[in-house]
């Protein structure tokens, strides 16, 4: 398994004939052990990958541990505020540094054997030293790249990248969106939830930006909510907007460049979001379109290889991390605007929880849906799935939505059922695993 | 890892000298990923593999869902009474789309995006299918794949992902005498009785298939079983069938042997120890008028484990079982059980039967539990490559060719016979079935 024998192969697994009306994908993409290691190497390895929020290391010495592809990395806040982000393994015998997935820590030291690392990663401690030991030999080693998009954080093992701001691209517009919700930022609300998906990672990137499974999948979730509010005890700002999910509404889909995906479909009750309350202030503050995206439009974002930003029912930042070819782990964390009313953010979790939460009653259904999905991509007589929805209706650049709030996409369909933003997607992973900029 | 095999080193890997009295097979055979990968392509995703039982898809649009090989698949009744089988892959983006393992549909919807299928496999919907696509749109080209061949002998339903395979008759060869012994204990057909087990053992499929035809480690693994079952069934005054025979795990006492049916097919016997133990000996009359008295003794008078090359057991010994073992990687085995049933028996009966079948059989019985222990060891012990060879030449010795005495009253051939179902001799065709496929993929 030398992750190497399907390069010259790789191009038939993208079946990419939009012109000819076909765009499909081998299901080999999903299950093939080479395949998989060729994305860890090509892919994670050689990427710009979020790594947290601000908010998550907001105070010098606060660490937040995580992973690019396979390999553990923790970003630490140093003494002047900037922010360093070392490969999380000990240079004596590699033990992984951080106690916590996210803690405070001046200096650390590893719990194997005693050495010590200050916040800028030099070695200051070697238990038992011998005389004339160069502690400078055993710095902590520094990723390639780290930077930071309004809060967002971002690395890459790999100096060859482009600038941040080039990457997301497109994207950012979509980033701001939720950015400008508050004037002091947003936060990270404590605490999360990790579960493994017995899926390849790419059907969690896919489902992500997925309009077209929502009434199959979250109609149970949709009729459940929709009896729970029938009741009465669920008023305001405490209730989902589920009509939505039962489609009729108007909804569109962006391939934003770089692989990057965008949904939005439209809120017919926008008075019911968490971010009304602040609808004047906004208005006084910001353009009117951005308000009106802010507002009016659910947006589902997917970042190359393996984020989303989600700004619907609640907000929020899930992070896939591939496991094998065969399972993915995923990451989920409620992201809200600081400063909002009690109320507001009661209404924002209550709706977190229902939907995103491995407990709530949408993420299950996903969960089944993706692992039913890898079970059959193992059926390999039926060999392609297929990205044909929405051929008819692309427009290559900007629609009117996208003009109003300044961003041009690759490609845009007016359906979120539509697959076409896939294609973008696909095109960029098989670039990036012919080892193509 | 792309399982490509040398077949010299397939050939090297089964030491097959009988006439030197040697008989033996490299353990690589349980361990080497390659060789699994190969195994895959050349047997369970290129031949006959079980897939369920005719009683668990009586009806039209019942369905039940398996594997063939890694690959998902299901078989669903059809209106006018056939049996198709198809892969099970929604045709939009790969969805498996049976909701549950075993259950009734006269069409089947993915749960996914919300296609729907028909019985016979047509596409017949597709959500938002204006919305989505042009004015031509042909569903048809989405309908749904049918495996490559599927069949039917005496209930037992079997599929295969290759269309180039022989007639199942033919695969099945000597196997279907013993498949008659157990199916024609009922006039009506057998059932599966509702419920079944899956467990996952931590050893090679192949063990599993050696231990279901191993007469040899049951005074050795099944002690315990059997000073148990006896102690018990003495204190508590157990009677007629609800008693086990517990004699024959003990001591020899009784006649038993071993056939290679050839194909890689193969079958221990022993005679009960009383037949009166056995939930058919109620039947023995109706048998005995409506069949010839060599197989009566077959079907009543002697306990049968049968193995139906690579991983189908059927069995007839304390209780009547199918027992399946799926391949999932070669350190892992999945094995599903089910209780099989002549449906006209009497309660009493059914209740020794099922009684008696969860005792030996079940994941939390007394002699199961026992054989994980072994196989896992054995496939463990298996990783000690400085020993090389596991060794299957006990009774090179007593192996005729052809038919013995008993094999002629049952009227059926086998390659080989042996004397006592301690004998290894019985593996040799599946072992050289195995060579040759392996080899070949």
């Amino acid at each position: 398994m030398d992750g190497s024998i399907l390069t010259d192969n790789l191009s038939s697994v993208v079946d990419d004939r939009v012109d000819e009306g076909m765009f499909r994908v081998d299901r080999a993409v999903y299950t093939d052990e080479d395949i998989f290691e060729q994305e860890v190497q090509n892919i994670f390895e050689k990427c710009w990958i979020f790594l947290c929020h601000e908010d998550q290391v907001a105070e010098h010495g606060d660490y937040f541990w995580t992973e690019i592809g396979r390999q553990p990395v923790f970003v630490h806040r140093q003494e002047d505020g900037s922010l360093k982000c070392f490969v999380n393994a000990c240079s004596h015998r590699a033990a992984i540094l951080t106690p916590f997935r996210r803690g405070n820590a001046k200096t650390i030291t590893c719990r194997f054997h005693g050495w010590s690392y200050s916040c800028e990663g030099a070695c200051i401690g070697i238990k038992n030293e011998e005389p004339d030991t160069d502690r400078s030999k055993f710095n902590l080693r520094e990723i390639a790249k780290l930077e930071s998009y309004k809060g967002f954080i971002f690395g890459s093992l790999s100096p060859d990248v482009p600038t941040l701001d080039d990457w997301l691209g497109a994207a950012k517009p979509w980033i701001d969106l939720m950015v400008v919700q508050s004037p002091d930022g947003l936060e990270v609300v404590p605490g999360s939830s990790t579960y493994t998906i017995d899926g390849n990672w790419k059907l969690q990137a896919e489902n992500s930006v997925d309009g077209y499974h929502v009434s199959t999948v979250h109609r149970v979730f949709a009729h459940t909510i929709a009896a729970r509010e029938s009741k009465g005890e669920y008023t305001g700002i405490g209730k989902t907007e589920a009509g939505r999910i039962g489609g009729g509404v108007p909804t569109a889909s962006y391939d934003l460049g770089n692989g990057h995906m965008a949904i939005w479909a439209e809120h017919t009750t926008p008075e019911v979001r968490p971010i009304w309350e602040a609808k004047e202030r906004l208005e006084a503050e910001l353009p009117p379109e951005q308000v009106d995206w802010i507002m009016t439009k659910g947006r589902n974002l997917f970042l190359f290889p393996n984020v989303m930003l989600m700004d619907n029912p609640s907000t929020q930042i899930r992070v896939m991390k591939p496991l094998a070819a065969s399972r993915v782990d995923v990451s989920i964390y409620c992201i809200a605007p600081k400063g909002e009313s009690d109320k507001a953010r009661a209404g924002r979790l209550r709706k977190f929880e229902d939907f995103y939460l491995t407990s709530g009653m949408a993420t299950s259904d996903d969960i089944a849906a993706l692992e039913d999905t890898h079970e059959g991509s193992l059926a390999r007589g039926s060999k392609w799935s297929e990205f044909n929805r929405g051929l008819d209706s692309i427009t290559y650049g900007a629609d009117d939505d996208a003009r109003a709030l300044g961003f041009e996409p690759a490609a845009c369909t007016d359906n979120w059922d539509h697959e076409v933003l896939y294609h973008g997607f696909y095109r960029h992973w098989l670039k990036m695993m012919k080892g193509e900029r | 890892m792309d399982g490509m095999v040398n077949p010299s080193r397939v050939h090297g890997l089964i030491d097959d000298r009988p006439g030197d009295k040697v008989f033996r097979v490299d353990r690589d055979i349980y361990l080497d990923k390659d060789i699994f990968e190969a195994e895959i392509r050349g047997i369970f995703e290129a031949d006959w593999i079980f897939i369920c039982h005719e009683s668990q898809v009586k009806n039209p649009g019942d369905y039940f869902a398996a594997h063939l090989g890694r690959q998902p698949v299901f078989v669903h009744r059809q209106e006018d009474g056939s049996l198709k089988g198809f892969l099970n892959a929604c045709s939009h983006r790969g969805a498996k789309l049976t909701p549950v393992a075993q259950g009734n549909a006269k069409t089947l919807t993915c749960r996914f995006h919300g296609w729907s299928y028909k019985c016979d496999g047509a596409c017949i919907r597709v959500k938002d299918e204006e919305g989505g696509y042009g004015k031509d749109f042909d569903r048809s080209v989405y309908d749904l794949r049918q495996i490559g061949a599927i069949g039917s002998y005496k209930g037992f339903v079997f599929g295969s992902l290759s269309a180039d395979v022989e007639p199942l008759e033919d695969f099945l060869g000597e196997s279907k005498f013993f498949i008659d012994f157990v199916a024609d204990q009922s006039a009506a057909g057998l059932e599966v009785l509702p419920g079944s087990q899956k467990y996952i053992i931590g050893g090679n499929w192949k063990m599993s298939t050696e231990n279901a035809v191993d007469g040899y480690h049951t005074s050795t693994v099944h002690r315990v079983f059997a000073s148990t079952v006896r102690q018990r069934e003495a204190r508590e005054g157990y009677e007629g069938m609800m008693k086990t025979e517990t004699g024959r795990l003990a001591k020899k006492t009784v006649r038993n042997g071993c056939y290679d049916l050839g194909k890689g097919h193969m079958v221990i016997w022993a005679e009960r120890d009383p037949v009166s133990t056995s939930p058919l000996s109620e039947a023995e009359e109706r048998l005995e008028r409506d069949h010839p008295t060599g197989k009566v003794n077959w079907m009543l008078r002697r306990g049968r484990n049968l193995i139906i090359f690579p991983s189908l057991m059927i069995n007839d010994f304390a209780a009547t079982q199918i027992r399946t073992f799926r391949p999932i990687s070669a350190d892992e085995t999945e094995v599903t059980i089910y209780c099989l049933a002549p449906p006209e028996e009497s309660r009493e009966a059914r209740y020794a039967r099922l009684r008696k079948f969860e005792d030996f059989f079940m994941a939390s019985g007394m002699a199961t539990s026992d054989d994980v222990t072994a196989l896992e060891a054995t496939h463990e012990g298996s990783r000690a490559r400085v020993v090389r060879w596991g060794e299957f030449h006990r009774g090179l010795g007593t192996m005729i060719d052809g038919p013995d005495d008993v094999a002629e009253e049952g009227g059926f051939t086998p390659e080989t016979s042996n004397n006592s179902w301690d004998q290894e001799t019985l593996y040799y065709s599946f072992y050289r079935r195995w060579r040759d496929q392996v080899s070949s993929s």
